[in-house]
């Protein structure tokens, strides 16, 4: 069915090519939207990836640091 | 940098699995470049307006960028974006509740013997005059008709994209068909 349709004459198909190229000025200024967009959330997870996984180590090492702290004082505490 | 002689040779599923392995914005731009001006059609095709159209092409063109990833290419790639296409306009359209042939459950289901009426009918009717019954014919008949005309998706898939079976979609492309040729001749009398 679909290779009958394509063999033939199709002007579905002819006036949607005829649109796409009436508005490419259209789609141009649609492309330079998504682009900034894309660098937008590009720029976000940039940041996310530098400094959150960075502010998670931090985070890490303090609490760890913490928790042997406190082990270690109880430990005193217990001698 | 990818050389745009590569991006010409690779199939759309190869651009999409290039794209998610390397997120190297060269090969969603051949894919914007294959797309664009098909999915701004089908959107002043069913919104009518051309603000309206942009609006939704770009917000088409996000969704399809963020959700890239869940392309699973069980179906080709141009009927999953087609598909976010469709839904998107035709949400839009709901929401606006301008127009209530949109919903398409509006068509009556019944067996009732409708004619069927030649594809080259269809096919073949001049682009002018075209242009101007699918501007008058109702959005949920043009949909269907845009997508097996146009984008020539099997029944499979349309009734994927509209949730539907299958014989249903069969009854709503022959009502679609015939609702073309009778706008066809009460417009042009011939």
């Amino acid at each position: 069915m679909i290779r009958t349709l394509m063999s033939k004459k199709n002007n579905f198909q002819e006036l949607e090519a005829q649109q796409a190229k009436d508005y490419a000025d259209v789609t141009n200024k649609v492309k330079k939207s998504v682009d900034n967009n894309v660098s937008t959330f590009s720029f976000i997870g940039n940041i996310v990836d530098l400094y959150f996984t960075k502010m998670f180590d931090v985070m890490f090492t303090l609490t760890s640091s913490t928790d042997e702290e406190s082990k270690s004082d109880s430990n005193n505490k217990e001698s | 940098m990818v050389s745009k002689s590569i991006t010409k040779i690779l199939t759309d599923e190869e651009l999409v699995a290039e794209y998610l392995k390397s997120q190297n914005v060269a090969y969603f731009d051949k894919l914007y470049e294959r797309y664009s001006g098909k999915i701004f059609a089908k959107c002043i095709s069913l919104l009518k307006y051309e603000s309206l159209a942009e609006d939704a092409m770009q917000e088409i063109f996000m969704k399809i960028l963020l959700n890239l990833s869940k392309f699973s290419g069980k179906s080709k790639f141009s009927t999953w974006i087609y598909s976010i296409t469709y839904n998107f306009c035709i949400d839009i359209i709901r929401r606006k509740k301008k127009d209530p042939s949109m919903l398409i459950d509006n068509f009556a289901d019944g067996n009732d013997v409708v004619d069927d009426v030649d594809d080259a009918f269809l096919l073949e009717t001049n682009i002018a005059r075209l242009k101007v019954i699918l501007e008058e014919i109702p959005t949920g008949d043009k949909a269907i008709l845009l997508m097996k005309y146009q984008d020539e998706m099997s029944i499979r898939d349309i009734g994927m994209v509209l949730d539907k079976s299958e014989s249903a979609i069969k009854m709503k492309i022959k009502r679609a068909k015939q609702k073309f040729k009778s706008i066809y001749h009460e417009t042009y009398n011939d």
